[in-house]
C-alpha cells in the first residue's frame, strides 16, 4: 500500500517537473535584457527625402531558452514602414533573428534634423526588455528660388510709387533665414530706407513659397523723365547662398510731344541779334529755311541766311543761299554749292543730279561771289552691276583775277573681288594754262586708291588719294594715306597695326609767280594691342614711331627743313560705368624724340653754335571722365609734342608745361524749358606764365508753341607774366550773342500731324459713352505703334516715335503731332486698379487722319462665380480634402479662355468681357475619388452680369469586387479564408387584417439560380423570425402561410460591409374572393410581353399555392404604361394571356384573363420608374 | 535699335600764328568767338547713316595789320587760314576714326571785307588751306564761320564703328601772304 501511494506521489512530481518547464516557455516573467541582444545592421544611415532605404534588424536570443517577443518598430511621423510595426516573434536558444525592414523617407523631411528608428523588444506582458537605434541622417539642401511677379513694374503718376512682389520658393529641406538687400538707384527709395539701402529679414520654413509685396518711390524732385529705366538690385542671402535678382521699373508719362525735325518742317526763322553788348557795332542777321514735303515724295527746300547785311548789295553778296527741288530721282540746287567733283565747285551757281537705278550724273556751275572764279564739273556714274561700278568726270575752273584757267578729266572705278575684296581707284589728269604774264601750261595728276578686305582673318583697309604740285583738284600737291590692319585673336585681345601718311606740298601763285615750296610731311606707324579685361573695362598699349619734316618755318631758307623722328608708347584703360553715359578713361604717353635734320642758318645767319641736342623726353596725361549732364578731359603735357614745339625748343630751349582743363555741364535747370551748356577750356602754359581761359556758354528756353531762345556768351581771357620784369598782360574778350527761333508747323501736302487724345474710362451703364460721373482709367500701358502698311507715301520722312504711355488718373493719354497714318494701339492695364472693368480688347487700329478724342470704355466684366460642393461618403476615409487652387475656365464662341482658381473654401469667380456663350468647366481633380455630378455648364450672359453655378463631386461608393472565377465552395475550404459578409434577416409575419401573428414558412431563394438559400419559420405566438445567411446581391425573400396569398420580395441589399441586419415586417394577405396579389417580380419591358427568367420563379411559386388549393379560380389582369399603349393597346392583353398561357402549361387551367390597357395605373406614367411598375400583371380570385 | 552712343567729341584749342615772331611790324590775330568746341553725339540710325552736319558752327574773326610794306621782306598784304589736325587719327580708345570723317568748310561771317573761301576740305595731319587772300581788316572786317559735315562723306561713315568717345584738337593757324 505504502509501496503505491509512493508511485502515485513520483508520478504526480514527475508530471509537476514536466508542466513547469513548458510552462517556462511561454511565460516571460523571467525575461530579462540580457538574454538578448538587439541591433541595427546598420546604425548610421544617410538618406534624401522621397526615398527608401534598407535595414536589418538582428535579434539574438542569448538565453537557454525558447523565447516569445513582441517586436515594436518606431518610425518618425510620415515616414512608411514597409512591414507590420509590431511582430511576434519566437527565438530558440542561442539562435538569432535576421529582421529586415524598408523605411521610405517622407517627402516633407527636413535637413539637419536627427531622425532615428527605434526597434523595442518587449515581452507579451509589454515590459520593454531592450531597445535599437538606427540613426537617419538627412542631408541638408538648400534649394532657394526668388523671382518677381513681372520683371518691370510701373510707377503711379500721381503717387510715384510702384509696388512690386517677389516670390520666395524654398524647394530645400531645411529652413531658410533670408537676409534681404535691396540697392535703389538713386532716383528710387524705398520706405524705411537708409539712402539707397534697405534691408529685411525673411524666415521660411522648407518645401514652401511665399509672396511679399514692397514698395518703390520714385524721386520726384529730380528729373528723370530722360532715364527710361530704373532699378533696383535684391540680394537675397542665407547661410549658405546668395541670390541677385534685379527688378525694373518705368516712368511713363500720359503725354508726349512729338518732335518734327526741322528739315521736315515748312517753314523756320531764327533771328540772330550777334556782338552785342561789346565795343564793336552789334551784327544782325536772319536765318530763314524750310522743306515743303510735296506728293509723290517730291521735297522742295530752300535756305536763307544774311550776315549782318546792310545794303542791298549785301543782301545778296553777303549772304548764304539755296533753292531746290528733290524727287525720287532729280535733285536740282540753285545758289550757293559747296560740293567737290574733284575740284572745288565753291561758290553761287546751280547743281542738278539725276539718279536712276545704275546711272547717276551730276552737273554743277558757280561763279565766286567775291571774285571772279568760274567752276563747271560733270560726272557720271554707272552701276554695271552690284560688283562693279564705274565713274568719269570733267572739271573746269577759270580764275580772271590771275588768268589761270584749269581742265581737269578723271576716270574711276570700284569692283569687288571674290571673298569680298573692295577696291577702288582713280586717276586724273588736269592741265592749267597760265595767260597772266607770259603762256604757258602746267599739267597735274591725282591718284586715289582705295582697298577693303579680310585676308586670313585679318581685316584690312587702305584709303589713299594723291595729288602732284600742279593738280588742279582738291589734293594738289597733297597726299593722305591711311592703312589699318586689325587682328581679333580673340573676343577679348585685338591687334590694330596702322600706318598714316600725310604730306602737303601745293603749288601757291601770287598772280603768275610761283611761290617757293613750303611742304609738311608727316608719318606715322602705330601698333595697337587692346585687351577687354571685362565687357566694361578695355586696356590699351600703344608704341608709335612718328617721322615729321617742314620746312614751314620762317627763319629757314627754303632749302632747309627741320625734322625729328619720334618713338612714343602710350598706355591707357578705358573703363565704363553701368550707365552707358559714364565712363573714365585715363591714359600717359611718354615720347622720345630725336632730331634728324635742322638748319645753322637761322634767319640767314650761320650760326655754327647750333648743334644737335640729346633726346627729347616728352610725356602727356590725360583723363577723360564723362558723365550724362558733366564731365571733364584733364591733360598735362610736359615736353614738346608737336614739330612746332620740337622746332622752338630746339631753337630757343623753351620746354612747354602745359595744364589744360576743360569741363563741360549740359543739363536742363529748369523743368524741361531751360537748358544750360557750359563749356570752359583752362590752359596753363607754366613756362611762359600765359593763362588762357575759355568759357562758354549757352541757355536754351524751350517755349511753347515751338519758340526757342538762346543767349550765347563766351568769354576768353589771357594772362601772360613776363619772367624778366615781372610785368603782366591780360587779353579778354567778350561775345554775346542773342537768338529768337520759331518753328511753325503747318500741316503739309504729304505729312500731316495730328494730336491723338485718348481717355480710358469705366463705363458704368454700359453705354459706351463717357458720362460725367464716369471716372478714368489710371495706369493702363499704352503702346503707340505705326503700321508698316501706310497709304501712299506717308511711310517717307515721316517723324514717328513709338513712345509706351501710361494713362493717369483721369484716364488720359495724349500724343502730340503724330504723322498721318495707320497706327496699333495696345493697352494693357497695369496693377488692380481697373477692378472688375475690362476693355473689349486689347488692340485697337486707328488710321489718323485729323485730331482723334478716343474714348475708350472699360466695361463691367461679367461674372460667373460659384463654388465646390463635395458630397462627402460617410464610410470615406480620405480625410480632410483641399478645395483651393482648382481651376475654373469659361470659354467663349471664339475659343478664348477666360481661367480663374478657387479660393480656400471652393469658391470661385470669373470675370469674363463678353455678353456671349461660356462653357465652363472644371477640371477634376478628384476623379479618383470622386463623380463630378455635371461638368460643362454652358452659360448663356445675355442681359445678366452674374452667373452663379455649383461644381458638385459626389464621393465613390467603394465595392470589394470578387473575381468572377472566385468558387465560393472551394474558397470556404480554403484554410484562412474567411467569409467577409453576411447579412441577417428578422422581422415578424403577420395577417394583414387583423394583425395576428402568422406561422408562415420563411425561404432565402438565390434568384440566378432558384435554389433555397435558408429557410425557417416564423413563431406562431409572435410572429418573429430571424436568419442569417451569407450575403448576396439576387435573393429573393419568399413567405409562405396557409391560407394567404404568399409574399415574395427581392432583396437588394448592395451590402458594402462585413455584417448587415436588415428587418423585413411582413403582413400576409388572406386569401379571399376579389382579393389579389401582386407579383412583384412579373414587370415587363417597355412595348413587350416576354416573361423574364425570374418571372418564372414568380409564377412557380404561384402555382405551389394553387396546388394546395385547387378550387381556386383566377383571373390575370394585365396592365401597361401610357406610353406603350399609344403605340401598342393590346399589349396588357398580350401580357395576362403569357402568363395564363405558363399557368395552364404547368397544369393550372381554373383562369382566366383580361387585359386593363392603361386604366389602372398603380404610379405615375411622367417618369420611367413609375411606368416600369405600371407594366405589370395582377392575378384576382374570383371564387374560391 | 542702338544701344549704345557713338560720341565724337572734336575740340578745338591751339590758334597758332607760324610767323608772328619775325614780322614786326605785323598784328596778327585769331579769335575764336564761339564755337570752340563741338560735340558730335550720334545716337539715331539717321545720323550714322547720313552724318551730322552743324551749320556756321563756329565763327572766327582775324585781325590782320601789315605796317611794313618796305625793306627787304616781301609786303604780306594778306593771310590765308590753315588747319589740320594735331594727331593722325581721331582718337578712340579702342579704335580710331579716319581723319577725313570730319570735313570742314569756311564761309563768309558778315565780316566787311572779303576772301576767297576754297570750299570743302577733309580734316589732315598736315595743314590743308580754308582761306586764301585774306585782306587786312579789324575783327570785324574778317568774320570766318565754319560748317562741320562729320559722317556725311560716303566713304568715311561711322556706320559700324564702335561706340566710343574720338577727340581730336583742330589747329588753325594763320599765315601771312604776299
Amino acid at each position: 500500500m505504502n509501496i503505491k501511494i509512493k508511485h502515485i506521489y513520483i508520478l504526480i512530481l514527475f508530471f509537476l517537473v514536466l508542466s513547469f518547464k513548458s510552462y517556462s516557455q511561454f511565460f516571460y516573467s523571467n525575461l530579462s535584457s540580457s538574454d538578448f541582444k538587439l541591433e541595427f545592421l546598420k546604425e548610421h544611415i544617410e538618406a534624401k527625402a522621397n526615398t527608401s532605404f534598407f535595414n536589418v534588424i538582428n535579434i539574438k536570443n542569448k538565453s537557454e531558452n525558447k523565447v516569445h517577443i513582441q517586436l515594436n518598430l518606431s518610425i518618425p511621423q510620415n515616414w512608411q514602414l514597409f512591414c507590420d510595426k509590431k511582430q511576434l516573434l519566437t527565438i530558440n536558444p542561442k539562435d538569432s533573428l535576421q529582421i529586415p525592414i524598408r523605411v521610405a523617407v517622407s517627402k516633407d523631411v527636413k535637413g539637419d534634423i536627427g531622425y532615428s528608428i527605434i526597434a523595442s523588444v518587449s515581452d507579451k506582458k509589454g515590459n520593454l526588455l531592450k531597445n535599437a537605434y538606427s540613426f537617419i541622417k538627412i542631408p541638408s539642401e538648400s534649394d532657394l528660388r526668388i523671382q518677381a511677379i513681372s520683371r518691370v513694374e510701373y510707377f503711379d503718376q500721381k503717387t510715384g510709387k510702384a509696388p512690386f512682389s517677389i516670390k520666395f520658393i524654398n524647394k530645400g529641406n531645411k529652413d531658410e533665414l533670408i537676409s534681404l538687400l535691396f540697392t535703389t538707384d538713386r532716383t528710387l527709395s524705398m520706405p524705411n530706407s537708409a539712402g539707397e539701402i534697405y534691408s529685411t529679414d525673411i524666415s521660411l520654413p522648407p518645401h514652401t513659397d511665399t509672396t511679399t509685396t514692397f514698395e518703390a518711390i520714385l524721386d520726384k524732385s529730380a528729373d528723370n523723365r530722360d532715364i527710361l529705366m530704373h532699378k533696383i538690385n535684391i540680394r537675397a542671402s542665407t547661410i549658405d547662398t546668395a541670390l541677385n535678382y534685379t527688378v525694373w521699373f518705368k516712368n511713363l508719362q500720359y503725354d508726349f510731344k512729338n518732335k518734327i525735325n526741322e528739315e521736315n518742317k515748312a517753314l523756320v526763322v531764327e533771328l540772330f541779334a550777334q556782338n552785342i553788348f561789346s565795343e564793336y557795332e552789334p551784327i544782325y542777321s536772319t536765318n530763314i529755311f524750310g522743306t515743303l514735303l510735296l506728293k509723290k515724295n517730291r521735297n522742295v527746300y530752300y535756305y536763307y541766311r544774311n550776315q549782318g547785311s546792310k545794303t542791298k548789295e549785301q543782301l545778296f553778296k553777303k549772304n548764304r543761299m539755296y533753292l531746290g527741288y528733290s524727287d525720287l530721282h532729280f535733285n536740282i540746287r540753285i545758289g550757293d554749292i559747296t560740293s567737290n567733283i574733284e575740284q572745288s565747285m565753291y561758290g553761287r551757281g546751280f547743281e542738278a543730279s539725276y539718279k536712276l537705278k545704275k546711272h547717276k550724273i551730276k552737273l554743277i556751275h558757280t561763279k565766286n561771289i567775291f571774285s571772279p572764279v568760274y567752276n563747271s564739273g560733270l560726272k557720271y556714274d554707272f552701276s554695271v552691276n552690284k560688283s562693279l561700278g564705274l565713274n568719269t568726270g570733267f572739271a573746269y575752273k577759270k580764275q580772271n583775277y590771275n588768268k589761270i584757267e584749269s581742265k581737269l578729266g578723271f576716270i574711276g572705278t570700284n569692283f569687288t573681288l571674290p571673298n569680298n575684296h573692295r577696291i577702288g581707284t582713280m586717276f586724273a589728269f588736269s592741265d592749267a594754262f597760265h595767260q597772266y604774264s607770259k603762256s604757258y601750261n602746267k599739267q597735274g595728276y591725282g591718284f586715289g586708291l582705295n582697298y577693303s578686305g579680310l585676308i586670313k582673318k585679318i581685316s584690312i583697309n587702305v584709303n589713299s588719294k594723291y595729288g602732284t604740285r600742279f593738280y588742279s583738284g582738291v589734293y594738289k600737291g597733297r597726299l593722305d594715306l591711311r592703312g589699318t590692319a586689325k587682328y581679333s585673336i580673340n573676343d577679348k585681345n585685338l591687334i590694330n597695326l596702322q600706318y598714316n601718311n600725310y604730306r602737303n606740298n601745293p603749288s601757291l601763285y601770287i598772280l603768275d609767280s610761283l611761290l617757293p615750296e613750303k611742304y609738311t610731311n608727316y608719318q606715322e606707324y602705330r601698333l595697337q594691342y587692346g585687351f577687354f579685361m571685362n565687357p566694361k573695362t578695355f586696356f590699351y598699349s600703344e608704341p608709335t614711331f612718328k617721322i615729321q619734316s617742314s620746312n614751314r618755318f620762317i627763319p629757314f631758307r627754303d632749302a632747309d627743313y627741320f625734322s625729328t623722328n619720334k618713338i612714343g608708347f602710350r598706355l591707357g584703360i578705358r573703363i565704363r560705368g553701368e550707365n552707358s553715359y559714364n565712363s573714365i578713361s585715363p591714359s600717359i604717353n611718354f615720347g622720345f624724340t630725336d632730331v634728324t635734320n635742322f638748319s645753322s642758318n637761322f634767319y640767314g645767319i650761320n650760326n655754327p653754335e647750333i648743334k644737335n641736342i640729346s633726346t627729347i623726353v616728352s610725356q602727356e596725361y590725360k583723363i577723360n571722365f564723362r558723365r550724362k549732364f558733366w564731365g571733364f578731359l584733364l591733360m598735362y603735357y610736359y615736353g614738346p609734342r608737336t614739330l612746332n614745339e620740337e622746332f622752338t625748343y630746339f631753337y630757343s630751349r623753351q620746354f612747354p608745361k602745359t595744364l589744360r582743363i576743360m569741363p563741360y555741364f549740359d543739363k536742363f535747370i529748369y523743368k524741361r524749358i531751360v537748358k544750360l551748356t557750359t563749356r570752359a577750356g583752362y590752359a596753363n602754359d607754366i613756362v611762359t606764365n600765359t593763362t588762357r581761359l575759355n568759357l562758354n556758354t549757352q541757355i536754351l528756353c524751350h517755349l511753347q508753341n515751338d519758340w526757342t531762345l538762346r543767349l550765347l556768351n563766351t568769354y576768353s581771357i589771357q594772362n601772360r607774366t613776363d619772367k624778366e620784369t615781372g610785368t603782366s598782360f591780360n587779353y579778354s574778350t567778350t561775345y554775346y550773342e542773342f537768338s529768337v527761333k520759331k518753328e511753325f508747323n503747318f500741316n503739309q501736302p504729304r505729312v500731316k500731324y495730328y494730336d491723338f487724345n485718348m481717355v480710358l474710362y469705366k463705363d458704368f451703364n454700359g453705354n459706351r459713352r463717357r458720362d460725367e460721373n464716369e471716372p478714368g482709367v489710371k495706369n493702363v500701358l499704352v503702346e503707340i505703334r505705326r503700321d508698316e502698311q501706310q497709304i501712299g507715301d506717308q511711310n517717307v520722312n515721316v517723324d514717328f516715335t513709338a513712345v509706351d504711355l501710361l494713362s493717369d488718373n483721369f484716364g488720359r493719354i495724349s500724343y502730340q503731332n503724330l504723322p498721318i497714318g495707320n497706327y496699333t494701339i495696345v493697352c494693357r492695364p497695369m496693377g488692380k486698379n481697373q477692378g472688375n472693368f475690362n476693355l473689349d480688347k486689347n488692340t485697337y487700329k486707328y488710321t489718323v487722319e485729323k485730331d482723334m478724342n478716343i474714348y475708350l470704355p472699360f466695361l463691367e466684366s461679367n461674372k460667373i462665380f460659384g463654388k465646390i460642393v463635395l458630397n462627402r461618403s460617410k464610410l470615406s476615409n480620405l480625410g480632410d480634402i483641399d478645395v483651393s487652387n482648382i481651376r475654373i475656365t469659361a470659354t467663349d464662341s471664339h475659343g478664348i479662355v477666360y481661367s480663374s482658381l478657387t479660393d480656400k473654401k471652393g469658391n470661385f469667380v470669373t470675370f469674363v468681357p463678353n455678353v456671349d456663350r461660356y462653357n465652363v468647366k472644371i477640371s477634376n481633380i478628384f476623379y479618383e475619388h470622386f463623380e463630378l455630378q455635371q461638368n460643362n455648364f454652358i452659360v448663356q450672359l445675355n442681359g445678366y452680369k452674374q452667373f452663379e453655378l455649383s461644381f458638385v463631386f459626389n464621393e465613390k461608393s467603394r465595392k470589394i469586387h470578387f473575381n468572377t472565377t472566385f468558387d465560393f465552395n472551394q474558397t470556404l475550404d480554403m484554410p484562412g479564408v474567411k467569409i467577409v459578409r453576411r447579412t441577417s434577416l428578422k422581422g415578424t409575419i403577420k395577417d394583414a387584417t387583423t394583425l395576428v401573428p402568422v406561422k408562415a414558412r420563411i425561404k432565402i431563394v438565390d434568384r440566378t439560380n432558384n435554389n433555397v438559400v435558408i429557410s425557417t419559420v416564423s413563431s406562431g405566438k409572435t410572429g418573429d423570425y430571424f436568419v442569417s445567411f451569407v450575403a448576396g446581391d439576387n435573393y429573393d425573400l419568399i413567405v409562405n402561410a396557409d391560407d394567404y396569398w404568399f409574399h415574395t420580395e427581392n432583396l437588394f441589399t448592395n451590402q458594402l460591409t462585413t455584417f448587415q441586419n436588415i428587418t423585413r415586417d411582413i403582413l400576409l394577405q388572406n386569401i379571399a374572393v376579389d382579393s389579389k396579389i401582386g407579383l412583384k417580380n412579373l414587370n415587363f419591358e417597355a412595348g413587350k410581353a416576354d416573361l423574364k427568367p425570374e418571372s418564372f420563379a414568380e409564377l412557380d411559386r404561384l402555382l405551389d399555392l394553387l396546388k394546395d388549393n385547387p378550387t381556386i379560380r383566377l383571373e390575370v389582369d394585365g396592365f401597361s404604361d401610357d406610353l406603350e399603349t399609344l403605340d401598342n393597346p393590346d399589349i396588357s392583353n398580350e401580357r395576362a394571356k403569357v402568363v395564363v398561357q405558363y399557368l395552364i402549361e404547368q397544369g393550372f387551367s381554373n383562369v382566366a384573363y383580361k387585359g386593363f390597357k392603361n386604366s389602372k395605373p398603380i404610379a405615375t406614367n411622367d417618369t420611367e420608374d413609375g411606368r416600369r411598375q405600371n407594366r405589370r400583371v395582377e392575378v384576382v380570385v374570383t371564387s374560391k | 535699335m542702338i544701344k549704345n552712343t557713338l560720341k565724337i567729341n572734336i575740340l578745338f584749342i591751339l590758334i597758332s600764328i607760324s610767323n608772328i615772331s619775325i614780322c614786326q611790324n605785323q598784328t596778327i590775330r585769331l579769335s575764336v568767338r564761339t564755337g570752340g568746341n563741338v560735340d558730335f553725339i550720334f545716337n539715331s540710325y539717321k545720323k550714322f547713316d547720313q552724318g551730322i552736319v552743324y551749320t556756321d558752327y563756329t565763327k572766327l574773326a582775324v585781325y590782320y595789320i601789315d605796317t611794313n610794306n618796305a625793306g627787304n621782306h616781301t609786303a604780306l598784304t594778306h593771310w590765308k587760314l590753315d588747319f589740320k589736325a594735331n594727331s593722325a587719327n581721331i582718337e578712340g580708345s579702342s579704335s580710331n576714326l579716319d581723319l577725313r570723317t570730319l570735313e570742314l568748310t569756311a564761309t563768309d561771317g558778315g565780316g566787311t571785307l572779303p576772301a576767297t573761301y576754297l570750299g570743302k576740305k577733309g580734316l589732315s595731319a598736315v595743314d590743308v588751306t580754308l582761306v586764301n587772300a585774306g585782306p587786312e581788316g579789324d575783327y570785324n572786317d574778317n568774320l570766318i564761320n565754319i560748317t562741320y559735315d562729320c559722317g556725311t562723306n560716303a566713304t568715311y561713315k561711322v556706320l559700324n564703328k564702335k561706340s566710343d568717345y574720338f577727340i581730336v584738337d583742330i589747329i588753325f593757324t594763320v599765315i601771312s601772304t604776299p
